[in-house]
C-alpha cells in the first residue's frame, strides 16, 4: 500500500536541540536529491559542457596494432581452504562483446613450496578446483597452460593473520525522522532513526614484514514481521538483509579522508566534495609499523521501525560483523588499482590495473583473516 | 659549483672592471610620437662592436671606451636612429625613435643587425604586440597566449586550450608574470580565452630556456607581459564590439606630460544577449519552473606612470579580472488545499585575479639603475550554493523555511619587495643584481555550510566549517648575473640565483643555481649560442584535468613534497639574413627532479586534503630541436616553426612506482609540431593574416585488452554492471582494463587553419577596422577527447558494440569584429 506521506524531521546535532519541523517530502523528494547529490566533477562537466558553443562526436579508426587475448586468472587464496581459480581469455577492447570467454580446457596445477601438488579440477564456466588446503607456511603457485596460448604462471605466499585486541563503538544519532499518514494525522507510518557508528579497532602490527590489510564490515539486519493485529512483531526474520558496509574510514591510514558530513545526506557540501576512494577498505601499515595501532573509522546505519510503506517489516536488531585481514602485496595493489579503475569520472583515463600474472593478466591474491569479532549493534 | 669556479667568475669580474677606463652613454628610448618607453630596443656601437637593449623600462646604459663612436638605436617596425660623435664625457642621450618616414635630422638605416644574432641570451623570443595582433584568433580576440604557443619549443595543451607546455614541462612550470608580478590563473572561460587583452599590453617576451638569473621560481618558462604607460602627449583610444566581448581602452596624458594614464576594459555579454534564450531552455528542462543561468569574464587593466625627473620615474599598475557564472532556478513549486511549497536554488562561482604593483625607478647614476617594486597578486575561486524551502501550512496557519548553503573557498595571494639594479660599470660587463621576498599564503579550501531553519518565530541554526587551513610561507630569492664581452667574437652572461622557501617549519634552500649564455659570434650575420641553467620552484598546481578548471589549486612544496628542479642545456646557431629573417636552429636537453604525477586513478577535484597521499615523486627529461625563421620587417611579416621534441616521466622510487618503474611518455609528448605564421599588409586599407598549425597526436592510455575480474568477496562492487536480464550473469560480469602502459596510444594529429582580413579606413577621428575572422578554416575534427564508446544491443542475447569516438570541440567558426581607434 503505497499513500502519500508525511514526515516531521527531528535533528540530533550534537550543537542542535531537537525540534519538530513538519515539511513537504514527497514528490519533490527525488529531483533535489538529484540535484544536490551530483558531485563537484557532475557540477563542473556539466558547466564545461554548457558553455561549449558547439561539440561534435564522431568515430575514429584505430590506427594501432590489434593485440591478442591474453589469459586471464582471478584466484584468491586463504589457508584452510581449497585453492579455486577464475580462467578466462581477455578481449580486444573494440572486440563487440559484454562478456569473456571462459576457458573450460585449460591445465591449471597448484604447487606448494615447489613442488607439484595437484591439478586442479574443471567446472562449470571457467572455475578450476582443488582439495588441497594450503597451510599459513606455503608459498603458492599457480601454472595455467591454454592450448595455443602461452602458458602464464603467478606466484604467491601468505603473511601472519592480525589479531584484533579490542573493539570500541560509539553510536550516535544522527536524525530521527517520523512518518505519518498525512499532515493532521497522529497515526505513525514509520520511524526512521539514521545512526552513525564510531569504531575504534585496536591491533598489533607485524614488525618484521611490511603487512597489506583489508576491513571486512558486514551488518546484518534483523527484521521482524508486525503484525496490525496485536501491534507487535510476530516474526523474526533471520539475516533477512546483509550488507557489506560502504564504511568511511576517519583513519590517516586509508588515505581516504572522506567529507565526515557527507553521511548526513541534505547537507550539499558532503555530496559536492565527497571522495569514495578506497571502496575495498585497504591500508598498509606505512606509519604504525611493529606498533599496537588503533584503527578508527565509522559506518552509517539506517533503521526503520514499523514501516507499512514497505511491507510490514521493521527492524528488530543490527549484528555487526567484523574481520581485519592481511592480505599480500599484490592483492592491495590489484584492490587499490581496481576500485580506481572503477572511479573514473568524464577526464580520467583508463588506470592501469595491478597485475601478477607472469605472461598473462589478473591476479592471484592471498590473505590470512583475524578473528572475526560479532556482535549486536547497541 | 666548487670555490674553484666562483674564484674565476670572480676573476673575470673583477679584472675588467678594475682596468677599464670607459664613459657611459645613457637615456631612455621611446617612441616619439606617443612617449612610450621602448623595452628590448638594440643599442649597437658599430665600431667596437659593443651592443645593449633598453631594460624593462626603457632605460639603456653602455659604457664604451673614449673616441669615435657610431651608436645605432633601432626596434622592429621604428626608423633606426645613428648618432655619430665623439665620446670624451658621460652622457645622456634619450632617443625617440620615429614610425615611417617622419625622421629628418638622422639617418635612416633601416632594422640592425637581429639581436637575436648578437645577444648572449638563447631560448628567447619577442614578440611586439603589433605582431600578436596581426595572429588570427579564436572569436577575434587576439591572445598572447595562443600567440606564444604558435612558437617552437612550445605547446598547447587540447584543442582551444591556453595551456602552456614549454620544452616538455608542465602546466605549471610557466611564470607569467604581468609588469613582474605573477599571475596565477591566466585563464578565462576555461582556458579558451587568456586574461591577457592585447589592447593594453606593449610587449611579451618568453624565455624558454637559458634563462638569465633574474628569473626563477619556475622550471620551463618566463612570459614576461609588459603593460602600455600611456601616451604622454595626445588622448588616444580604441573601442572594439566583437561577437563574444567589447573591449575599450583609453590612454593619454594626466594633467601633464609628466603623468600618463592607459586603462582598457573588456567585458563579455553572452549572458546579456542570450539571457532570455537561456533562461527559457532552462526553464523547460526544469518543468517549467523560473530559472536563469549567466557566464560572463571581464578584465580590466590601468596603470599610471609619473616622471619626476630624468632620474625618478613611478608607475603603479593593476589588474582585475573575474569569471562568474550565477544560476538562480525554482526547484519546485506545490500548492494544496492544505499548504503551499517551493524550493529555489541559487549558485554563484567567482574566480579571478586582482594583481597591482607600485614600482619606482630611479637612476642612481648613469651607469647604476634601480628599479623597487612592492607588489600583490591574489588568485581566488569562491563557489556559493544554496537552497530555500519556503512551506505554508493553513491548518494550523504557520510558516516553515528551511533554508542551507555552502561555500567553497580558495586561493593564493602573495605580498612581494623586490629590488633590482642594472650596472654598466663599463664596455664589456652589464651587471644585473637584486633581491626579492615574497609572503605567500596558501587557502587551500575551506567549505562553510549553514543550515537554518524558522517556524514562525523560531530559528534553528548550524553552522559547520570544515577545511584546511591557511598555510603561510616566506620566499626569498637573490640573483647576480653579468653580460661580459670577451672581445667582439666571445660574449657570455654568467649569473647565479640563490632562493630560500619556508614552509611549515621546514627552510628548502636550494644550492646557487648557476646560469650561465655564452655566444660566440661567427661572423656578422651568424653566431653559435650555448646556455646552461639549474632551476626550482616551490609551488605546484594541482589540476584535475586536461582543461584548467577554476579548482585547479596552487599548493607550496611541504615536508614530505620536495621542491622540483630542472637542469637545461641548450646550443644553437642564429644567422641573420639580410636584416630581413632571422633564422634559428636551437637543440636543448632538459632533465628534471622531483616531478609530481598523480597515482594511478587519483584524481584532485577541488580538495587539497590528502593530496600528499595522491600524487608520486619522480623524474623527468625533455629533448629536442627547435627551427625558426622569423621575419618582422616589410609587408610581410611572420614565422615559421618546426618542433622536434621528445618528453619522457620515470617514476621508479620504491613505493612510488607509475607505470611499473618504467619510463613514460609525458602526457603532451609529441614528436612534429610545425606553425606558419603569416601576415600582409597590401595597403594601409587592407591586411590579411593566416596561421596554420600541425602537430603530432597527443599521448594517451588505451587499454588494448580488457579482462574479467571476479566480484570481490564481502564489497559492494558497483561498478561496470550490466543491467541485463540474467542476474547471475550480470553480477560476474566485471570488465577490467589491461593497460600495458602509461600513455600507450597516439591519437590523431592536430591541424587547423585561421585567416583573417582587416579593412581599414581613414575617418575623421580616427581609424575603423573591420576584422573578420575564420577560426578551424577548413573545418577540421581536431581531437579533443578521445573514449571508448559502448552501445548495447538488446536482442534474444545482450551484445555490445565498442568504438573508439572524438569528441571535437571547436570546428570552424567565423567572427567579425568592429573597431575603432582614435
Amino acid at each position: 500500500m503505497k499513500r502519500a506521506w508525511f514526515s516531521k524531521n527531528i535533528n540530533t546535532y550534537e550543537h542542535c536541540h531537537a525540534k519538530l519541523i513538519p515539511t513537504y517530502r514527497n514528490s519533490i523528494q527525488p529531483f533535489k536529491n538529484n540535484f544536490v547529490r551530483m558531485n563537484i566533477k557532475t557540477y563542473i562537466s556539466l558547466l564545461f559542457f554548457t558553455v561549449l558553443f558547439v561539440s561534435c562526436e564522431r568515430d575514429i579508426e584505430f590506427n594501432g596494432e590489434i593485440t591478442n587475448p591474453l589469459v586471464a586468472v582471478n584466484s584468491f587464496v586463504t589457508p584452510d581452504s581449497t585453492v579455486s581459480a577464475y580462467i578466462s581469455l581477455s578481449r580486444f577492447f573494440l572486440q563487440d562483446s559484454i562478456d569473456f570467454q571462459s576457458i573450460k580446457n585449460a591445465d591449471v596445477n597448484l604447487w606448494v613450496n615447489g613442488v607439484l601438488k595437484e591439478k586442479l579440477t574443471s567446472g562449470n564456466n571457467g572455475i578450476y578446483k582443488g582439495t588441497y588446503k594450503p597451510t599459513a607456511a606455503d608459498q603458492i603457485k599457480l601454472t595455467v597452460n591454454v592450448p595455443q596460448m602461452q602458458q602464464v604462471s603467478a606466484t604467491t605466499s601468505f603473511t601472519q593473520a592480525p589479531v584484533v585486541l579490542s573493539i570500541d563503538t560509539q553510536k550516535v544519532v544522527l536524525s530521527k525522522e517520523v512518518l505519518f499518514w498525512n499532515l493532521n494525522s497522529t497515526d505513525t507510518l514509520c520511524v526512521k532513526y539514521k545512526y552513525k557508528v564510531n569504531y575504534k579497532l585496536t591491533f598489533k602490527d607485524n614488525a618484521d614484514l611490511k603487512n597489506y590489510y583489508r576491513l571486512i564490515v558486514k551488518y546484518i539486519s534483523y527484521e521482524g514481521v508486525w503484525n496490525n493485529n496485536t501491534n507487535k512483531v510476530d516474526t523474526i526474520i533471520d539475516e533477512r538483509t546483509t550488507q557489506y558496509s560502504a564504511f568511511d574510514f576517519t583513519d590517516v591510514v586509508s588515505g581516504n579522508t572522506k567529507d565526515p558530513l557527507s553521511d548526513e545526506g541534505t547537507s550539499p557540501v558532503g555530496t559536492l566534495l565527497s571522495n569514495v576512494e578506497n571502496k575495498y577498505h585497504v591500508f598498509s601499515d606505512d606509519i604504525f609499523n611493529g606498533k599496537t595501532y588503533v584503527l578508527e573509522f565509522s559506518t552509517g546505519v539506517t533503521r526503520n521501525v514499523r514501516d507499512i510503506n514497505y511491507g510490514t517489516l521493521t527492524d528488530v536488531k543490527h549484528k555487526v560483523y567484523i574481520n581485519l585481514q592481511s592480505i599480500s602485496k599484490d592483492y592491495y595493489l590489484y584492490l587499490k588499482t581496481r576500485a580506481a579503475s572503477s572511479a573514473s569520472n568524464f577526464f580520467s583515463e583508463p588506470v592501469k590495473v595491478h597485475n601478477n600474472i607472469d605472461g598473462g593478466v589478473g591476479i592471484l591474491g592471498s590473505y590470512t583473516s583475524s578473528n572475526i569479532v560479532e556482535f549486536d549493534l547497541p | 659549483m666548487n670555490k674553484q669556479h666562483f674564484l674565476l667568475i670572480f676573476l673575470i669580474f673583477t679584472t675588467s672592471i678594475i682596468f677599464a677606463k670607459p664613459y657611459t652613454i645613457s637615456g631612455y628610448i621611446t617612441i616619439n610620437k606617443s612617449g612610450e618607453t621602448l623595452i628590448n630596443s638594440t643599442v649597437f656601437e658599430k665600431k667596437s662592436g659593443s651592443g645593449t637593449v633598453s631594460n624593462s623600462y626603457g632605460f639603456y646604459s653602455i659604457t664604451l671606451p673614449k673616441g669615435n663612436v657610431d651608436l645605432k638605436y633601432s626596434y622592429v617596425g621604428l626608423t633606426t636612429q645613428s648618432h655619430d660623435f665623439y665620446l670624451d664625457k658621460d652622457t645622456v642621450i634619450n632617443i625617440r625613435l620615429s614610425e615611417g618616414a617622419e625622421l629628418s635630422e638622422v639617418t635612416v638605416l633601416g632594422n640592425s643587425k637581429g639581436v637575436d644574432v648578437r645577444s648572449s641570451q638563447m631560448s628567447v623570443i619577442n614578440i611586439p604586440i603589433a605582431q600578436i595582433k596581426t595572429v588570427p584568433s579564436l572569436m577575434g580576440e587576439n591572445d598572447v597566449i595562443k600567440a606564444l604557443q604558435l612558437l617552437p619549443g612550445v605547446k598547447a595543451g587540447v584543442d582551444g586550450s591556453a595551456g602552456m607546455y614549454v620544452r616538455g614541462g608542465g602546466p605549471d612550470e610557466n611564470l607569467l608574470l604581468l609588469d613582474g608580478v605573477p599571475v596565477y590563473n591566466v585563464n578565462h572561460l576555461f582556458g579558451f580565452f587568456s586574461v591577457f587583452n592585447a589592447d593594453a599590453i606593449k610587449d611579451v617576451t618568453l624565455y624558454k630556456g637559458s634563462f638569465p638569473a633574474r628569473f626563477g621560481d619556475r622550471l620551463s618558462s618566463v612570459v614576461d607581459i609588459r603593460m602600455n604607460d600611456g601616451d604622454n602627449q595626445h588622448y588616444h583610444g580604441n573601442i572594439t564590439v566583437g561577437l563574444i566581448a567589447s573591449k575599450l581602452n583609453f590612454e593619454g596624458p594626466l594633467f601633464s606630460n609628466k603623468t600618463t594614464f592607459n586603462i582598457s576594459a573588456r567585458r563579455t555579454y553572452a549572458d546579456l544577449l542570450l539571457k532570455p534564450f537561456i533562461s527559457k531552455t532552462i526553464s523547460q528542462n526544469n518543468g517549467g519552473g523560473d530559472a536563469s543561468f549567466a557566464y560572463y569574464f571581464y578584465d580590466i587593466n590601468a596603470k599610471i606612470s609619473h616622471t619626476f625627473s630624468d632620474k625618478d620615474r613611478l608607475y603603479l599598475s593593476a589588474y582585475s579580472g573575474d569569471d562568474v557564472i550565477t544560476t538562480d532556478m525554482q526547484q519546485y513549486a506545490y500548492k494544496s488545499t492544505e499548504s503551499s511549497s517551493n524550493g529555489r536554488l541559487k549558485m554563484g562561482w567567482y574566480w579571478g585575479n586582482v594583481l597591482g604593483s607600485l614600482r619606482w625607478n630611479h637612476v642612481i647614476n648613469n651607469k647604476l639603475f634601480m628599479n623597487t617594486t612592492a607588489s600583490y597578486t591574489r588568485y581566488r575561486f569562491d563557489l556559493s550554493m544554496g537552497t530555500k524551502e519556503i512551506t505554508k501550512f493553513v491548518k494550523p496557519d504557520s510558516t516553515v523555511s528551511q533554508s542551507s548553503s555552502m561555500a567553497y573557498k580558495s586561493g593564493i595571494e602573495d605580498f612581494t619587495a623586490k629590488a633590482d639594479f642594472d650596472w654598466s660599470p663599463n664596455p664589456n660587463h652589464d651587471i644585473k643584481f637584486g633581491a626579492n621576498c615574497t609572503f605567500h599564503s596558501f587557502q587551500p579550501n575551506v567549505t562553510v555550510v549553514q543550515d537554518k531553519t524558522t517556524q514562525n518565530t523560531t530559528t534553528q541554526l548550524a553552522d559547520t566549517t570544515i577545511g584546511d587551513p591557511k598555510l603561510y610561507s616566506q620566499e626569498t630569492s637573490a640573483y647576480f648575473e653579468d653580460d661580459i664581452r670577451l672581445g667582439s667574437v666571445v660574449q657570455l652572461n654568467a649569473g647565479l640565483h640563490f632562493s630560500g622557501f619556508l614552509v611549515q617549519n621546514k627552510l628548502y634552500t636550494s644550492l646557487p643555481q648557476p646560469r650561465v649564455g655564452l655566444r660566440i659570434l661567427l661572423s656578422d650575420n651568424l653566431s653559435f649560442k650555448a646556455g646552461y641553467a639549474s632551476m626550482s620552484q616551490y609551488v605546484h598546481l594541482l589540476s584535475s584535468s586536461n582543461v584548467s578548471l577554476p579548482t585547479d589549486l596552487w599548493v607550496p612544496v611541504t615536508k614530505r613534497i620536495p621542491p622540483m628542479q630542472s637542469n637545461q642545456y641548450s646550443a644553437g646557431i642564429f644567422y641573420n639574413f639580410r636584416n630581413i629573417v632571422n633564422f634559428s636552429v636551437e637543440s636543448y636537453y632538459k632533465s628534471m627532479n622531483n616531478l609530481i604525477e598523480y597515482q594511478d586513478g587519483a584524481s584532485f577535484m577541488g580538495s587539497t586534503t590528502g593530496w600528499e597521499d595522491k600524487v608520486y615523486v619522480g623524474r623527468g627529461r625533455a629533448y629536442g630541436i627547435e627551427f625558426l625563421a622569423q621575419k618582422t620587417v616589410g609587408k610581410t611579416t611572420g614565422w615559421i616553426g618546426y618542433t622536434w621534441s621528445k618528453s619522457e616521466r620515470l617514476f621508479d622510487r620504491p613505493g612510488q612506482e607509475i607505470n611499473d618503474g618504467l619510463a613514460f611518455p609525458s602526457k603532451y609528448d609529441r614528436r612534429h609540431d610545425v606553425s606558419l605564421v603569416v601576415a600582409h599588409k597590401f595597403s594601409s586599407k587592407f591586411d590579411i593574416g593566416a596561421t596554420w598549425v600541425y602537430s603530432t597526436g597527443n599521448c594517451g592510455t588505451l587499454a588494448l585488452q580488457n579482462f574479467k575480474g571476479t566480484p570481490i568477496d564481502h564489497s559492494i562492487e558497483t561498478s561496470s554492471y550490466i543491467d541485463v536480464n540474467n542476474p547471475a550473469q550480470s553480477q560476474l560480469v566485471q570488465t577490467l582494463p589491461y593497460v600495458t602502459s602509461r600513455n600507450n596510444y597516439r591519437y590523431n594529429p592536430y591541424h587547423r587553419l585561421d585567416v583573417s582580413v582587416n579593412f581599414h579606413k581613414q575617418l575623421k577621428h580616427g581609424i575603423r577596422t573591420w576584422n573578420i575572422s575564420v577560426y578551424n578554416a577548413y573545418d577540421n575534427f581536431n581531437p579533443f577527447i578521445t573514449s571508448v564508446k559502448t552501445t548495447y544491443i538488446y536482442g534474444a542475447q545482450i551484445t555490445a558494440k565498442h568504438t573508439l569516438t572524438q569528441l571535437s570541440i571547436l570546428p570552424i567558426i567565423p567572427s567579425v569584429s568592429y573597431s575603432y581607434k582614435f
